[in-house]
């Protein structure tokens, strides 16, 4: 049988939660398509997947645009392998105080967290629900949450009002193709993830965040990686559609 | 130190020039908020997504009204909102608004300020619920979908807390549904806008609450009694035998008492069925 495939959109730095998935699936003898917008972040990927012994295809696109995920899955079907695994790992976390909030920057998470994981999750679901019904799993779709997806704080009501929107669309995916073999899962990642994006925060932000959650404070991603492929390794008996994540001193 | 994309570096000035500017802003509106409290003007309740007078919006609208407010009857049809703002009486206007338009919104907000009222209550009633399978969804459904129930509750909320916190006071509801707790096979659509919009309501409420500003969000958990599921499908409310859907006068009720409670004793959620659901 071909090699399986994994689609992973929203790879960033190495030091992401998307970059690791993508890493440990390449491990795991898949197939990776990693995308993202930076060019160069995935050419590096691919030269670890590489050296790791395993395979990989960059695509560079915004996850918000129907042509960009059109074309990663023409790029998929030409190699003729099936994504078996795929992964919707994008959005972006931006306080602001509500009456400082402009609709455009609703509208910016809207697209990035519900709009795009729409688009990816049709698309995939064409190819995995087109393998033939005697295949018990026929594919899995995980999405990052966070932990906004559950609650709504202060300054977060753009980001909140997203991130709940695409758990209940997922809860719904969930609903609507576990009987068809499909396994859907959200992966609420409750907690700050000790990566690039953040150690990278301008202002000193960065630095502060960290250094005041200690020793594994902070989520390690090639560490929420095993747990996203872990998912999509359960038997269909005991499928997990929710998962939360912290690190074990994370207040909650 | 690694590389980082404009999109990444600009967050934290972003963030704290806005935090600047909302302080800032804050000391306006505490000067604004005495010159209104001494103007001592009427009070006026909006209605976001009325219909008939027979549906949950026209029976808040008539609540408020017998309340002692007046009340602004805002929904998309002229027909409608005029008869039911002549169903209430001369306590009411109607003022036709289009959620799908922020503008169209915001005309609502400045005519009421306009005609002199202060802002005591806002209610957020907007939202078509209609089942579809989830490779049916177009992209442009999901969008409209999106716009329609959850960007018009950001617009609607941004213009009511503006008017609210120069006040200092005021009551922002928003109807909820079963699909903002809970994503159902085939509800893919209707269930990531209220979702969305239930975020929305929880976040404003943590907000705005030490504000002085009371934001609940009322999850209507089964069929509604209106002139919507008679029209569309005949015969369901009997179906559902007596008192089996809920009674618009009802709910508008538990608005009501929401918008009266004491401060020290705040609902921010609350759910709301017939006594014989399954759920």
């Amino acid at each position: 049988m071909a090699k399986a495939a994994a689609v992973i959109v929203g790879v960033g730095d190495r030091q992401g939660i998307g970059a690791a998935v993508a890493c440990l699936a390449a491990q795991l003898d898949l197939h990776v398509f990693i995308a993202g917008r930076t060019e160069a972040k995935l050419e590096s990927l691919m030269v670890e997947i590489a050296q790791h012994g395993g395979t990989a295809t960059a695509v560079v696109l915004d996850s918000t645009s129907a042509a960009d995920i059109e074309r990663l899955f023409a790029t998929v079907d030409k190699t003729g392998l099936v994504p078996s695994l795929v992964v919707y790992n994008t959005g972006r976390n931006i306080p602001a105080p509500f009456l400082e909030s402009q609709p455009a920057d609703e509208y910016g998470h809207w697209r990035r967290c519900v709009y795009g994981a729409f688009l990816v999750s049709q698309q995939a679901l064409r190819r995995q629900l087109a393998q033939p019904k005697s295949i018990e799993h026929r594919g899995t779709i995980l999405f990052t949450g966070a932990s906004a997806s559950l609650r709504g704080k202060p300054m977060f009501a753009g980001f909140s009002a997203a991130k709940a929107a695409l758990r209940a669309m997922a809860q719904s995916m969930a609903r609507e193709f576990g009987p068809q073999g499909i396994h859907v899962g959200h992966v609420v990642i409750d907690g700050v993830v000790n990566g690039a994006i953040v150690r990278g925060l301008g202002g000193g932000m960065g630095k502060f965040l960290l250094s005041g959650k200690g020793t594994d404070g902070a989520l390690i991603p090639d560490e929420v990686a095993k747990q996203f492929l872990t998912l999509h390794q359960q038997p269909r008996s005991a499928w997990t559609h929710e998962l939360d994540l912290r690190p074990c001193k994370e207040a909650f | 130190m690694t590389k980082h994309t404009d999109h990444d570096s600009g967050l934290a000035k972003q963030f704290f020039g806005r935090l600047v500017r909302h302080r800032l802003n804050a000391r306006q509106r505490s000067r604004k908020q005495r010159e209104l409290q001494a103007l001592n003007r009427p009070r006026a309740a909006l209605i976001v997504g009325v219909g008939s007078p027979n549906g949950i919006g026209g029976a808040i609208a008539r609540r408020a009204a017998e309340g002692g407010l007046h009340v602004y009857v805002a929904g998309r049809t002229a027909d409608k909102i005029n008869a039911t703002a002549a169903d209430i009486g001369s306590r009411a206007t109607a003022i036709v608004v289009d959620a799908r338009n922020t503008v169209s919104i915001q005309r609502a907000f400045r005519q009421i300020a306009a005609d002199g009222y202060e802002l005591d209550l806002v209610v957020h009633n907007v939202g078509t619920n209609r089942p579809k399978s989830f490779m049916d969804i177009t992209p442009e459904k999901l969008e409209s979908a999106w716009q329609q129930d959850t960007a018009s509750g950001f617009e609607v909320a941004r213009q009511a807390l503006a008017a609210m916190t120069e006040q200092g006071h005021g009551t922002l509801l928003f109807t909820g549904a079963s699909a903002s707790l809970r994503g159902k096979s085939g509800f893919a659509l209707f269930a990531q806008a209220k979702a969305g919009l239930r975020m929305l309501a929880q976040s404003l409420a943590r907000e705005f609450g030490p504000q002085c500003i009371h934001v609940a969000h009322v999850v209507i958990d089964g069929v509604v009694d209106g002139d919507r599921v008679r029209d569309i499908v005949p015969g369901y409310v009997e179906g559902q035998g007596e008192d089996g859907a809920l009674s618009p006068a009802a709910i508008a009720e538990t608005y009501w008492q929401l918008h009266k409670q004491h401060r020290s004793v705040w609902t921010h959620e609350l759910d709301l069925r017939p006594f014989k659901e399954n759920w």
